[in-house]
């Protein structure tokens, strides 16, 4: 019996032995200080941030939503992707950010003040954040940087479009609309503006019209921003206390932007295991790219 | 004087020059503190306010100038902004300081939410929202199909997207019944649609994505996530009178991410044609119709239901799972039973050169029985890189038609047996490597149909010269075909040009047998005379190389020229005739193409082409074949040839913005022959023969469509309209005639909302044809078809509907000329389920008489119509 037992121990013992086999560094999550990203295919993910510490720049009077389309960063053939969008419109600033990347940073921000760990959490939407000065038209943009918790880029002095009105005219949500064009960030834009509504604000950087942007399509078609409500508001516009490095100019993040699509792993693969959740499933090495297909060419 | 004259035309250029372009400037200033205030809208408009000529933004110092170069005498500055009360001033249109003062006052806005805009666009993706077009009344998808602009659903369930036939459907992008789309666009529900996507210019195989272009449309279907991954269906079951009558249906489906499935089994003998949602648009297995048949009456031009008598049951199982990434496999088999019995009437006047009208009276009875079913197996792998497809398809059909005609107090019967089976495999690879793809695709088809014609009595006792004691005649017509058509092409891009090359190999071998014999009542058969057999092998062999070149410039622009070159090789031998037939010719069939995004909205196509059509096996036939009871043909002599140009253009509007459709299409077409098929009149009896004689027919063809959505009212408008001219030589009694036919049609439709609890669809359409033979013109015919439904909606759960058809025939004379229908239904919807009681011809109109020319041929018929019936149905939805 005691043969028998002290030989059951001696297996026991080896398998133990051969389960507790060293894992490649390179498999092992606890080599990548920023944990573990879980992507579909080939995305930018962005992890949830906390969204408790902000200053308040104004308070938001009127409030837009868009739907925001844009091209799939999986696989450029899919169908294009749609984020819910809100202007934020106060008696001098204002804010525009994706409503859906707001309600992830929301429920990060509870589990993380819950228990002190929000776990996995990232979500792949619209990373761009403008804030708008009304009276002087000048524009900040803070790119949130993918799969990294609470950094952003900030593009301060952004350039707003040069507008070309023309005499259409149509009716979205009961307001009547003038049509203007414009060329900007490379790419040819087409808007329909209300004068029902004179704010010289729209969504992104699409300003300096005399109305409120309700519509806007990228001439072939790849964005739009879509107007879905207009409403009466009153609440804080937030500018969250995210690390941010030193500024940079428009071209330098445009470079940046291209970048991080052309040599994704070089960028985050050192600080992230960043495993494809999607059809090939596995871990990203140096041969990742992501579809590149920027909102601004330049 | 000169001088002077030079100094005034420099001086009135200068003013000239200078009155161009104006600036009007100025400050906005509070009014109570006088201080500057930024940020204003300060604009320059027409005095319509219709116009903005231009506009500025106040500095932090409230100041503004504004350019303008309008035309006018005069403008109206308006100052807008954040809190500011509006004001405007009209002032001369000349340089000028206009300030302003301003107070303030609160801006109040209306705010409004939409959960979705109705139809939106994204590059070449349309999607439509569902919940914008459906209401209660509506059941299938294929409903709100129809209240979509620029989308149109044929009767038999075909849909077109701006006129052209789409060439793909797919739920939720994956393409699982190929072209019978119908079994989903009437048994998906539209509650469990959300949007319905139209992918334009829609390449299906993605490794030809940017090499080569297509116009036509496909469609997607978006279902709501309720409906994706779990099991949903439908069970409906009625009777009812008169006749006695039943009608039951059950649809079970699952549309999960890696496996759909749709399968359905129906059953009625209440005129609903079932068998309609197997046939499939596209992709056809090409089997040669049956030369022969029984006589049947001629369908009306109405709703099936009106007059369809049948007895039908109809099973189909189709499904799709992703095996892996990009490989999917399809199966789909269906079975369909119906015996549909018809009864009608008909006065047939052909119009003889120099001779009187002949004319024909027939009373037809016939019945015809379908056993069909078809099986595929399909296995394809679609990626940006790569292409693989099989396909096997089994077809097999058995029909039996009896008939019966009283024509001149005489009666002849007819028996017609069809058992046909048709094995095909279909096999295409495609490989893209950089900048270079290569393509391989074979089509083998196999198929037999040995069918038979027994007519009792003959009419025609001198075809035959029989003995007393055969009265009656046999035609048996046996037909085997072997066909493989396979070609392989590789392309090359460079920039904006890619070229391609491609290679074919085709082959036809056929054989048939036919004979014509006279028969007793024992099925005992005399010999057949040689002049009433065919013993033919046919054989065709093709090959083909062709250059082909393509410019492209982004999706903006291409444009295709090819230049195939054919070398044919035919071979038909008569056994019985004891000759052969040889034909060895090289021929090109050159097409040029092109596709054009004019704007954001408006799409051009156009295409020419030019090509030879060698006739076929039954084109070549020595000995006479009855494919009629008063029909019967050969056509021996020279292998037909049909040299033929085509041109064709095409304009395409799609504005989601403005929910606005529309289309102009323009063909012509020219063709030389070098046969006629002349027919002559022994009495009643036609006999067709071949006549070697060069022939030209041309015609052309304008068809326009707008369609508009207003979503204010909840209402769709397609307004329609085409013109059509076509000539053609025909042989009559030995005499070439030239004739001439034209056709114009107007259609308008609408379908609206009176109130919340009000629908109304209306749909109308008016045709003038008129035809030519020689000098003499036959009276034009003036044709109304115009139809309209008002529902009334109590609750959302309560639905009555009365509905009318109004038919107006010009040539016809009497009470006829004007026919009415009258049909009513009540139904009350809970969760899960629907009553309804249904009332069809409720004015009980009993037959359906008609007019129609060809040629120069007059043909007056009627068609017997299920009478008043009254059904009640419950239908069961497991969600």
């Amino acid at each position: 019996m005691k043969f028998s037992l002290l030989f059951f121990n001696f297996v026991l013992c080896c398998v133990v032995c051969k389960a507790q086999k060293p894992i490649p560094s390179r498999l092992d999550p606890r080599n990548y200080p920023n944990g573990v990203a879980m992507i579909n295919d080939s995305e930018l993910v962005t992890f949830g941030s906390d969204i408790s510490a902000y200053d308040t720049l104004d308070t938001a009077r009127y409030m837009a939503t868009y739907d925001f389309t844009y091209p799939s960063n999986v696989r450029l053939s899919d169908p294009p992707l749609t984020d819910r969008m809100t202007l934020e419109i106060g008696n001098r600033k204002t804010a525009f950010y994706s409503l859906d990347l707001f309600k992830d940073d929301s429920l990060y921000t509870y589990r993380w003040r819950q228990s002190g760990r929000a776990g996995n959490f990232n979500s792949n939407h619209v990373r761009f954040l403008v804030y708008g000065d009304r009276q002087s038209q000048e524009l900040e943009v803070q790119q949130r940087m993918p799969m990294k918790s609470g950094r952003v880029v900030t593009i301060p002095g952004e350039a707003i479009p040069q507008w070309t009105i023309d005499t259409l005219t149509c009716e979205m949500l009961g307001y009547r609309c003038l049509r203007a064009t414009t060329h900007y960030g490379g790419r040819d834009w087409t808007v329909w503006f209300t004068l029902e509504i004179p704010f010289s604000v729209g969504p992104w950087k699409l300003w300096g019209l005399p109305g409120l942007v309700l519509r806007a399509e990228e001439v072939q078609g790849m964005f739009s921003f879509i107007c879905t409500s207009v409403m009466v508001a009153e609440r804080p516009i937030r500018r969250y206390r995210w690390r941010s490095g030193k500024p940079i100019d428009h071209n330098a993040w445009l470079k940046l932007e291209e970048r991080m699509h052309r040599s994704p792993y070089a960028m985050f693969g050192q600080d992230t295991q960043i495993v494809n959740i999607g059809d090939s499933p596995g871990l990203m090495d140096e041969n990742w790219e992501v579809p590149y297909c920027p909102l601004e060419l330049e | 004087m000169r001088r002077l004259f030079s100094l005034l035309f420099v001086l009135s250029s200068c003013v000239s020059v200078a009155s161009a372009q104006i600036t009007v400037s100025g400050t906005v200033r509070s009014t109570g503190s006088g201080r500057a205030v930024e940020s204003v809208n300060v604009m320059l408009l027409d005095t319509g306010r219709r116009i903005m000529y231009g506009y500025a933004i106040t500095s932090d110092k409230g100041a503004y100038s504004i350019p303008c170069s309008a035309k006018v005498d005069s403008l109206v500055v308006a100052v807008t902004g954040f809190n500011i009360a509006a004001q405007s001033r009209l002032i001369a249109a000349r340089t000028q300081t206009v300030d302003f003062s301003v107070t303030f006052s609160e801006l109040r806005i209306r705010e409004v939410t939409v959960k979705a805009q109705p139809i939106e666009r994204h590059s070449d993706t349309l999607s439509y929202n569902v919940a914008s077009f459906a209401n209660v009344t509506d059941r299938s998808i294929g409903d709100v199909l129809k209240k979509m602009p620029g989308i149109e659903v044929a009767k038999s369930g075909e849909i077109k997207y701006n006129g052209k036939s789409i060439n793909k459907f797919y739920v939720e992008n994956m393409d699982m019944l190929g072209g019978r789309y119908g079994i989903a666009t009437n048994n998906i529900q539209a509650k469990d649609i959300a949007r319905v996507e139209v992918f334009e210019n829609h390449q299906p195989i993605r490794a030809l994505n940017k090499l080569v272009s297509s116009d036509r449309a496909a469609i997607n279907l978006r279902l709501k996530d309720s409906a994706k991954g779990t099991w949903n269906g439908t069970l409906q079951l009625g009777a009812g009178y008169k006749p006695w009558m039943w009608n039951a249906e059950a649809a079970a489906m699952y549309f999960g991410r890696k496996f759909q499935t749709l399968d359905t089994y129906k059953t009625n003998n209440s005129g609903d044609d079932v068998g309609r949602e197997l046939q499939s648009f596209f992709d056809g297995s090409d089997a040669a119709a049956s030369l022969l048949g029984v006589h049947k009456p001629t369908q009306p031009a109405l709703e099936k239901e009106r007059y369809l008598d049948n007895q039908v049951h109809s099973v189909s199982a189709n499904a799709i799972v992703k095996l892996k990434k990009e490989l999917e496999l399809t199966t789909n088999a269906s079975y369909l039973h119906d015996l549909q019995n018809s009864r009608g009437g008909s006065v047939t006047t052909y119009f003889l050169p120099d001779a009187p009208p002949l004319v024909v009276t027939e009373q037809t009875l016939a019945a015809h029985r379908i056993d069909r079913t078809e099986v595929d197996f399909l296995l394809r792998s679609n990626t940006d890189k790569r292409y693989l497809l099989e396909k096997i398809t089994f077809e097999g059909e058995w029909n039996r038609d009896c008939g019966r005609v009283l024509s001149d107090d005489e009666q002849v019967d007819q028996r017609f047996r069809l058992p046909r089976i048709t094995l095909r495999n279909r096999f295409s690879a495609i490989r893209r490597i950089g900048k270079t793809s290569l393509s391989f695709s074979s089509d083998t088809d196999f198929g037999s149909q040995p069918s038979s014609l027994r007519v009792t009595p003959m009419l025609y006792p001198e075809v035959f010269d029989s003995p007393i004691g055969y009265p009656d005649a046999l035609q048996r017509l046996d037909s085997r075909r072997f066909r493989t058509r396979n070609s392989a092409y590789t392309s090359y891009t460079v920039r904006r040009w890619s070229f391609f090359l491609s290679a074919g190999f085709n082959a036809q071998l056929e054989r048939m047998d036919s004979e014509l014999s006279p028969m007793n009542a024992d099925w005992r058969t005399l010999p057949a005379a040689d002049s009433m057999r065919n013993d033919i092998r046919w054989r065709k062999l093709d090959v083909l190389v062709g250059p082909s070149v393509t410019y492209r410039v982004g999706d903006k622009f291409s444009a295709t020229l090819s230049v195939p070159l054919d070398f044919m090789s035919l071979r038909a031998e008569d056994k019985i005739r004891e000759t052969v037939v040889r034909s060895n010719r090289l021929f090109a069939a050159p097409s040029f193409s092109l596709q054009a995004t004019v704007t954001y909205n408006l799409k051009f196509s156009a295409r020419a082409s030019y090509n030879e059509l060698v006739g076929g096996l039954y084109d070549t036939y020595g000995g006479y074949i009855m494919t009629d009871y008063r029909m019967i043909a050969s056509r021996q002599g020279d292998v037909s040839r049909n040299r033929r140009q085509n041109y064709t253009a095409s304009l395409s509007y799609g504005n989601a913005i403005r929910a606005l459709f529309g289309s102009v299409d323009v063909s012509y077409y020219r063709s030389r022959r070098n046969l006629m098929y002349g027919t002559t009149y022994e009495g009643s009896l036609s006999r067709i023969e071949a006549v070697a004689m060069d022939n030209r027919s041309e015609g052309y063809n304008l068809a326009a469509k707008v369609s508009k959505r207003f979503d204010g009212i909840a209402t769709t408008v397609n307004l329609s309209g085409g013109f059509s001219q076509s000539w053609n030589e025909v042989l009559r009694q030995g005499e070439l005639l030239l004739t001439r036919y034209d056709r114009a049609t107007a259609g308008l439709s609408f379908n609206t909302r009176f109130t919340q609890a009000v629908r109304f669809d209306y749909g109308g359409e008016y045709s003038r044809s008129e035809s030519r033979a020689g000098s003499e013109k036959l009276r034009p015919i003036d044709m109304l078809r115009q139809h309209a439904a008002l529902d009334f909606i109590i609750r959302k759960k309560f639905i009555c509907r009365i509905g009318g058809e109004h038919f107006y025939n010009a040539a016809i004379g009497g009470r006829d000329r004007n026919m009415f229908f009258l049909d009513a239904s009540l139904s009350y919807k809970s969760k899960r389920v629907e009553y309804m009681l249904e009332g069809r011809n409720l004015l009980d109109t009993g037959t359906f008489r008609s007019i129609s020319q060809s040629d120069i041929t007059d043909y007056v018929y009627s068609y017997k119509l299920r009478p008043a019936s009254v059904m009640f149905k419950i239908k069961f939805s497991l969600k």
